[in-house]
C-alpha cells in the first residue's frame, strides 16, 4: 500500500508541481521554497504548508496583492515576499523569545514599517468586534500599523486592553466560555502574532537543535540574528547558513533573479544537509509528498467532477442518453477515487485516520454519500441516484472546500487520548459512514416531499424513493448502532467507562432512538411514505446536532471537537430552509388529501 | 377543520396505508403478555425516551460546563424514575420476545432484542456493585487505600491520654445520595466505642456560613465581628476574626489575641521602648504581678519570682533555626526571628519547664501545646524586630478587649474597646465593632445551595452531627474535606473529642507505588501528546512485586481493578501528581456480549432481508 501511494506521489509531485499555484509573474523563483522542511505547532511539514496555513490565518483568504504593484501573491509567493522585505535581519534578537505583547516592541523596534504593515490586510468579520476596535463605518480590514496601537474594551476585564494582551487573557479562558466578538477577537490577534512571528522568521524553524529534549528547533531568526561564535556554534555550520541567508538577502534586493535562484539554491542545500545530522529530520519523500498533496487538491477535483458528472447526466436526460450516462458514471467514478486518493495521502501524511477533526469528518461523509450513491445507482442502472448522489457529493465536498477558516483543512498532531489508531479508525469510521446513510436518506425523503409539489408524480418513483430511504436508514441505523457501541467499547478500554451520558453519546442514542421509531412505526402502520420521509428529515437533523451543536455547546468528553464548530448561522440558515420546506410540503399534503376526499 | 390528531394522521400515514403484518401486532389484546410487549406501547417508550434525553441535554447546556453534567446525572440520568423508565422498555422488549415465541426463522430479531436486555443487564451490575474512583498519587508516594466520593465518612477520634501516641479512631460510613434531605430524614449508627454518632441532616451542595456565639463557663476562644466603613457610611465589609488572623501582604494585618494573664494588657498596650535592651526585654507574668527583664545581661541567670518560682533565661537566638526536634541554634546575629529559651523552675516539679518566648508571636508557649501547666507566663519584646501595619485586638482573662494600632514600627493603644467602637485606620476608612463575645465557640452553619447556571464550580456537601460520648452530647456541622470547616473539636466529661467528615477509605488488598510520571510532548513542546505513569504493584499475599506502565489507551488490569491513565498536574511543591482511575466493573462482559448481539442480531435481520430493487 505503502509503495501504490509513493509511486502516486512521484507521479503527482510532477502533476502537482505543474498544478501549483502560479506564483503571479514575479520575477523570484519561489517554488524551490516549497519542499524544505520546517518545524511548525508540533509537526514538521514541508513550508509550502507553513505557508498556505500561515497566509489563511493571517487574511482568511489563500492569497494578497502587493499593495504597491496590485499583482495577485499566491501563499508561497507572498509568505517569502514578506520575509525578505522585513528589514530587521541586521539586528540581534531579544534574549527572551517575544510572545504576546512583546512581539509587537521586537517586531517594530527592529524594522521600520514597510508597505506590509501598512495595507489593510487583516479582515475583522464581526460587528461587535469592529466596534470594540473604534472602525470606521464601512472599514471592515486593519494593517498592522493600527492593530500595533489597537486597543480593545471588553465587558468581561472592564478595562480597554492593547490587543495581543487581550488576546493573551482570552488565551487562558475555556474557548466554549467566550463570546462570539471575543473568538473572533481571538482569531484576530492569532493572526497578527502570526504575521509578526513569520514576518521575523521567529515563526519559521528550519533546523533541529542538536541534543533538545522536546526535540525544538532553530528558527530562522535564532540563526541569522544571533552572534555566533566558536563556542556557541564550534563546527562554524549556524554560521555558514547565516552567510547563505545574507546571500539570499543580498541578492533579493539587488533585484537579481538569476542570482538569487543560485543563492536560495545553496541555502536550500546547506540546509537539507544540515539537518539529518543535528536531529531528528523528516525525509525529503514525505516532504515532497505533503507538497504535491497540497499542488494537488484532490478533494477540490472531486468535487469538480462529481459536479461535472451531475451536469453531464442531466444533459444525458435531454441527449445521448447513454453517451453521457457513461460519461457522468465515469466522472463520477473519477471523482470518488479522487477523493480515496486524497485520503490515502492525508494517512500517509499524518500517520493517522484522516477523521480527527470537523474538515475530515464532513470529507468522510461526503465520500460516505458518493460510494452509497454509486451502490445504488450500479444496482439500480436508472441515473437517479446517479444525479442525487453526484449534486451531493459536490455540494458537501464544495463545502469542505471551500470555507478553510470553518473548516479548518490543517493536519495537527493527535489530542492524547486519541491515539489509539484502531480504535479511532473503527469507531470514527463506522459513524461517519452512519452520517453519510442517513444524510442520503434525508435527501431522498427530501426529493420524495417535493413529490407532493408535483401535480402527479410518478409513482415508480416515489416507491422507489420510499424503498432506498428505508434501505439508507436500515443501513444507518446499523452503523450507528455498531459506531455507537465501538464508542462505548473505546471509552471502556480508554478511560474505564462503557457509557458516560454526555452529551455527544447521548445524542448519537437520541438519532438511533428516532431511527427505531421510524421503523417500528412503519412496522405498525403508524406512518407511511410521506410519514418515513419526515421522520427521516428529522433524523437528519439529530445527525446534525449530535456531528455540529454538540461540538458548539457541549462540554463533554468529546469537547476534543470544539473550536471546529465555526459559523453557527450558516448551519441555523440551512435548517430553517429544510423545516420551512418540511413545513411547506405538510401543508401541500393535507391540502391534496383534504381536497381529494371533498365531494 | 381538521382535529389536531387528524391532521398529523393525514400528515403522516400514506394515502394507502402499510398493513400492519399479522406476525408482529398482536390480533388479541387479552393476553397481558402480549400488551405489555406490544410494539405500539414501546414506540412510545422510545419516543418518551428520546423526549427526556433531549430534555436532559438541554438542561446540561442551559447550566453550563460546572454544574450541567452533575445536575442531569443527578435529577435524570441517575435517577430513579429514570432508570424505571429503561426498565419498563426491557419489560417491553422481553415480553415482545416471549410474545414471538417460537423464534422460527426470527433469530435476528431475537439476537438484536435479547442483546439489548443482556446489556442493560451489564449496565445494572456495573451501576449496582461497579466502582468508578479516582486515585491521585505523587511520584514516590505508596498506597494501599483509594477513596470513594460516593460515601461519605465520620471520623471520630476519642480523646486521649497527653503521652497516648495512637488514639482510638472509628469510622462511621454513610452513602449520603445526590440530594438535599429532606426535614426528618436521619440517620443513626449503632454505638460503637461508647460512641453514638446520628447525622441528623444532610446538605449536597453547602457554603459555610461561620458564627460565633457565647460557650458555656467561660471557656472558649474571643470572637469579634466587625466593618470596614467608608466615610460616607458604607459598609464595605463585615466579617467574623477569631484567632485566625486577616490581611497580610501588603493588607494591613487584623488581629486578635488572648492574653493568658490580665497583666499583659500593660505588654500589650504600653511595650518596652527600643532604647532598652538591645536583645530584648522579657516581661514575665507570675501572681499577678509583671517584671521587665533585659535579656542580653541577663543570659545564663536565675530570676527568683518568689521564695520558690525561678526563671532562668537559658539561650538567646536572634535568629532562630530548629537543628533537631527540641533542639535550637541560631542561624546569625541579626535578629530576624529572635527567641530566648527559658526554664522555669517549680516547686513541686524537680526538673525545671522549658519555655520558649518568641518576639514574633509573644502569646505562643511550649508549655500550653504540651499541655504542661506554668504559672508563669511571659511576653517577649524584641525592639529590632519591627511590627507590620495592623490593627491588633487583646482579650484579657476578665473579658475586656484593648486596641491598639502599629504604624511606622511603633504601636500605638486605642485603650478599651467596646462592642460599637470604631477605629480610624485610613484618611475614609474606619473599623467598626459590630460584635464581640469574649468566649465564644465557633458554629459552623452550612447553607445549602441551588445550583444555577453561575455556578462555576459545585461547593462541597454537609452533615450535621450528633456525637454522644461519655454522657455529653453535642451537635455540629462538618463539610467534607474543608480544610477549615471539615474538622471540629468537642468537650466531653473525657476530654476533647475529633470529629471530621471526609470519603470513604477502601483497601485495594495490595499496595500501588508511583516510580515517575511522564509527560511528553509533541515536537518542539507544542501540546501534550501523552502522559504515562510507572507504577510499583506489590501484593504480598502473592508475592507479587512489579512495575508496570500505564499511558492513555493503555490501562492496567491487576487483581479486580483496572487502572487507568486520566491525567496528570504538577503540583506548586514541583511534583508531579499522576491522576489514575481506579474502576470495577462487573457487568462488562454482559456488556460486551450484548453490544455483539445487538450488532449481530441486526445484521442476520437486515441481511435476511437483503433485496435491493428486488
Amino acid at each position: 500500500m505503502r509503495k501504490i501511494i509513493l509511486a502516486i506521489s512521484i507521479a503527482l509531485i510532477t502533476f502537482g508541481s505543474a498544478m501549483a499555484d502560479d506564483s503571479s509573474g514575479a520575477d523570484f523563483d519561489w517554488e524551490m521554497y516549497r519542499n524544505l522542511p520546517v518545524q511548525e505547532r508540533g509537526r514538521r511539514k514541508p513550508l509550502d504548508t507553513v505557508a498556505r496555513e500561515s497566509v489563511q490565518q493571517m487574511f482568511h483568504s489563500s492569497g494578497v496583492a502587493d499593495p504597491e504593484t496590485g499583482r495577485y501573491l499566491a501563499p508561497m509567493a507572498l509568505y517569502l515576499t514578506m520575509l525578505f522585505d522585513w528589514h530587521g535581519w541586521a539586528h540581534p534578537l531579544p534574549p527572551e523569545p517575544p510572545e504576546g505583547g512583546t512581539l509587537i516592541d521586537a517586531y517594530f523596534q527592529s524594522h521600520e514599517a514597510d508597505k506590509w504593515d501598512r495595507a489593510a490586510m487583516f479582515p475583522v468579520d464581526s460587528d461587535e468586534l469592529r466596534k470594540a476596535l473604534n472602525m470606521a463605518p464601512g472599514e471592515i480590514c486593519l494593517s498592522a500599523m493600527t492593530l500595533k496601537d489597537a486597543t480593545v474594551l471588553d465587558p468581561r476585564f472592564g478595562q480597554t486592553l492593547p490587543l495581543l494582551e487581550w488576546v493573551d487573557m482570552l488565551a487562558r479562558i475555556d474557548r466554549k466560555q467566550l463570546s462570539k466578538m471575543e473568538k473572533k477577537g481571538l482569531a484576530l490577534g492569532d493572526g497578527f502574532a502570526t504575521y509578526l512571528k513569520h514576518r521575523m522568521g521567529i515563526g519559521l524553524e528550519i533546523l533541529p537543535i542538536q541534543g533538545s529534549r522536546h526535540e525544538e528547533w532553530y528558527s530562522l531568526a535564532l540563526i541569522v540574528r544571533s552572534e555566533l561564535n566558536d563556542e556557541n556554534d564550534p563546527r562554524g555550520e549556524l554560521r555558514n547558513v547565516q552567510k547563505l541567508f545574507q546571500m539570499i538577502l543580498a541578492t533579493y534586493h539587488k533585484r537579481s533573479p538569476v542570482d538569487f535562484q543560485k543563492s536560495s539554491a545553496d541555502f536550500l542545500t546547506e540546509v537539507r544537509r544540515l539537518g539529518p545530522t543535528l536531529g531528528e529530520y523528516p525525509a525529503q519523500k514525505d516532504i515532497d509528498l505533503e507538497t504535491a498533496y497540497n499542488c494537488f487538491t484532490p478533494f477540490r477535483w472531486a468535487w469538480r467532477l462529481s459536479l461535472a458528472a451531475f451536469f453531464i447526466a442531466s444533459a444525458g436526460k435531454f441527449i445521448c442518453r447513454k453517451t453521457f450516462y457513461v460519461a457522468a458514471l465515469t466522472a463520477f467514478a473519477a471523482g470518488i477515487l479522487l477523493a480515496i486518493l486524497g485520503f490515502a495521502l492525508r494517512i500517509e501524511i499524518s500517520d493517522r485516520p484522516p477523521i480527527t477533526n470537523m474538515y475530515e469528518s464532513v470529507l468522510s461523509v461526503g465520500l460516505g454519500i458518493a460510494l452509497m450513491g454509486l451502490a445504488c445507482e450500479l444496482a439500480a442502472r436508472k441515473g437517479f441516484y446517479l444525479l442525487e448522489a453526484s449534486a451531493a457529493t459536490a455540494l458537501v465536498l464544495f463545502l469542505a472546500d471551500s470555507f478553510p477558516t470553518v473548516l479548518d483543512p490543517s493536519i495537527h498532531p493527535l489530542n492524547a487520548v486519541l491515539r489509539d489508531n484502531f480504535l479511532l479508525w473503527t469507531h470514527v469510521s463506522v459513524i461517519m459512514l452512519s452520517y453519510a446513510a442517513l444524510a442520503r436518506a434525508c435527501l431522498l425523503a427530501d426529493i420524495r416531499l417535493g413529490c407532493v409539489f408535483v401535480s402527479r408524480p410518478s409513482r415508480d418513483l416515489v416507491m422507489e424513493l420510499e424503498k432506498t430511504t428505508l434501505l439508507m436508514l436500515r443501513i444507518g441505523t446499523f452503523l450507528l448502532t455498531a459506531g455507537t457501541l465501538l464508542g462505548a467499547l473505546w471509552g471502556d478500554y480508554a478511560w474505564g467507562r462503557f457509557w458516560g451520558w454526555d452529551p455527544k453519546e447521548v445524542w448519537a442514542l437520541i438519532s438511533l432512538l428516532f431511527v427505531l421509531i421510524i421503523l417500528h412505526a412503519r412496522h405498525v402502520g403508524w406512518i407511511g411514505d410521506f410519514g418515513t420521509a419526515v421522520w427521516s428529515v428529522f433524523t437528519f437533523i439529530a445527525i446534525l446536532v449530535t456531528w455540529y451543536f454538540v461540538n458548539y455547546y457541549s462540554a463533554g468528553l468529546h469537547s476534543y471537537g470544539s473550536g471546529q464548530s465555526g459559523e453557527m448561522i450558516y448551519i441555523n440558515a440551512t435548517l430553517t430552509i429544510q423545516l420551512l420546506y418540511l413545513f411547506a410540503a405538510g401543508l401541500k399534503r393535507v391540502y391534496d388529501n383534504t381536497a381529494e376526499k371533498a365531494p | 377543520m381538521i382535529s389536531h390528531l387528524g391532521f398529523w394522521k393525514q400528515l403522516m400515514t400514506s394515502s394507502e396505508p402499510i398493513k400492519p403484518s399479522a406476525a408482529s401486532e398482536p390480533e388479541r389484546k387479552t393476553s397481558l403478555l402480549l400488551a405489555i410487549g406490544s410494539m405500539k406501547f414501546g414506540i412510545v417508550l422510545l419516543g418518551v425516551l428520546a423526549a427526556v434525553l433531549i430534555f436532559a441535554t438541554l438542561l446540561e447546556a442551559h447550566f453550563g460546563p460546572g454544574s450541567g453534567p452533575i445536575l442531569s446525572n443527578l435529577y435524570i440520568y441517575k435517577s430513579g424514575w429514570f432508570i424505571g423508565l429503561l426498565g419498563v422498555l426491557c419489560v417491553n422488549i422481553f415480553a415482545a420476545i416471549l410474545g414471538t415465541f417460537p423464534w422460527k426463522k426470527r433469530w435476528g430479531f431475537l439476537a438484536m432484542h435479547s442483546g439489548v436486555l443482556v446489556l442493560a443487564l451489564g449496565a445494572m451490575l456495573t451501576f449496582l456493585f461497579g466502582l468508578d474512583e479516582t486515585l491521585s498519587l505523587v511520584e514516590g508516594e505508596n498506597t494501599e487505600n483509594f477513596t470513594q466520593a460516593d460515601w461519605g465518612a465520620i471520623k471520630v477520634m476519642l480523646p486521649s491520654k497527653p503521652d497516648d501516641r495512637s488514639p482510638v479512631v472509628q469510622s462511621f460510613f454513610f452513602k449520603p445520595g445526590p440530594f438535599d434531605w429532606p426535614e426528618g430524614k436521619a440517620f443513626d449508627f449503632p454505638e460503637e466505642h461508647g460512641v453514638k454518632l446520628k447525622i441528623a441532616k444532610y446538605f449536597a451542595h453547602a457554603r459555610a456560613d461561620e458564627q460565633w456565639a457565647p460557650s458555656e463557663g467561660n471557656r472558649g476562644e474571643p470572637a469579634i465581628r466587625f466593618a470596614i466603613v467608608h466615610e460616607d457610611e458604607t459598609k464595605m465589609v463585615e466579617r467574623w476574626l477569631a484567632s485566625e488572623p486577616l490581611g497580610g501582604g501588603g493588607i494591613p494585618r487584623i488581629a486578635l489575641l488572648t492574653a493568658t494573664t490580665d497583666t499583659m494588657r500593660e505588654d500589650f498596650l504600653s511595650p518596652p521602648g527600643k532604647e532598652e535592651d538591645k536583645g530584648g526585654v522579657l516581661s514575665i507574668h507570675y501572681g499577678g504581678r509583671i517584671q521587665r527583664i533585659p535579656v542580653s545581661a541577663n543570659v545564663g541567670k536565675k530570676i527568683p519570682l518568689d521564695d520558690r518560682v525561678e526563671v532562668e533565661i537559658v539561650n538567646y537566638f536572634a535568629d532562630v533555626k530548629m537543628t533537631s526536634p527540641g533542639q535550637f541554634e541560631s542561624a546569625g546575629d541579626e535578629p530576624k526571628n529572635p527567641v530566648v529559651e527559658l526554664h522555669v523552675y517549680l516547686p513541686d516539679r524537680k526538673e525545671p519547664l522549658r519555655e520558649l518566648a518568641f518576639a514574633k508571636m509573644p502569646l505562643m508557649s511550649l508549655t500550653a501545646m504540651r499541655k504542661q501547666d506554668c504559672p508563669v507566663k511571659f511576653w517577649y519584646h524584641q525592639p529590632a524586630w519591627l511590627p507590620a501595619p495592623a490593627i491588633e485586638f487583646l482579650r484579657t482573662p476578665d473579658g475586656k478587649l484593648y486596641c491598639r494600632t502599629s504604624l511606622e514600627g511603633k504601636f500605638e493603644s486605642r485603650g478599651e474597646v467596646r462592642w460599637r467602637s470604631s477605629v480610624e485606620i485610613a484618611k475614609e476608612f474606619r473599623l467598626e465593632l459590630t460584635d464581640y463575645v469574649p468566649f465564644a465557640e465557633r458554629k459552623i452553619v452550612p447553607v445549602p445551595v441551588e445550583l444555577s447556571p453561575d455556578e462555576k464550580s459545585m461547593p462541597g456537601d454537609a452533615a450535621q452531627v450528633e456525637v454522644e460520648f461519655g454522657g455529653a452530647k453535642k451537635t455540629v456541622w462538618l463539610m467534607r474535606n474543608d480544610p477549615k470547616f471539615g474538622r471540629q473539636a468537642i468537650e466531653t466529661p473525657q476530654g476533647e473529642l475529633h470529629a471530621a467528615f471526609g470519603d470513604k477509605s477502601m483497601p485495594l488488598g495490595f499496595s500501588l507505588a508511583l516510580v515517575k510520571c511522564t509527560r511528553e510532548m509533541n515536537p518542539g513542546r507544542m501540546g501534550v501528546a501523552g502522559y504515562s505513569s510507572k507504577i510499583r504493584i506489590i501484593d504480598r499475599c502473592r508475592g507479587v512485586d512489579r512495575e508496570e506502565t500505564i499511558w492513555m489507551n493503555h490501562p492496567l488490569t491487576y487483581d479486580k481493578y483496572t487502572f487507568y491513565q486520566s491525567g496528570m498536574s504538577d503540583l506548586q511543591s514541583g511534583e508531579k501528581l499522576s491522576i489514575l482511575k481506579v474502576t470495577f466493573d462487573p457487568g462488562r462482559w454482559l456488556k460486551y456480549l450484548g453490544s455483539l448481539l445487538i450488532c449481530g442480531g441486526m445484521a442476520l435481520r437486515y441481511l435476511s432481508r437483503w433485496k435491493f430493487h428486488a
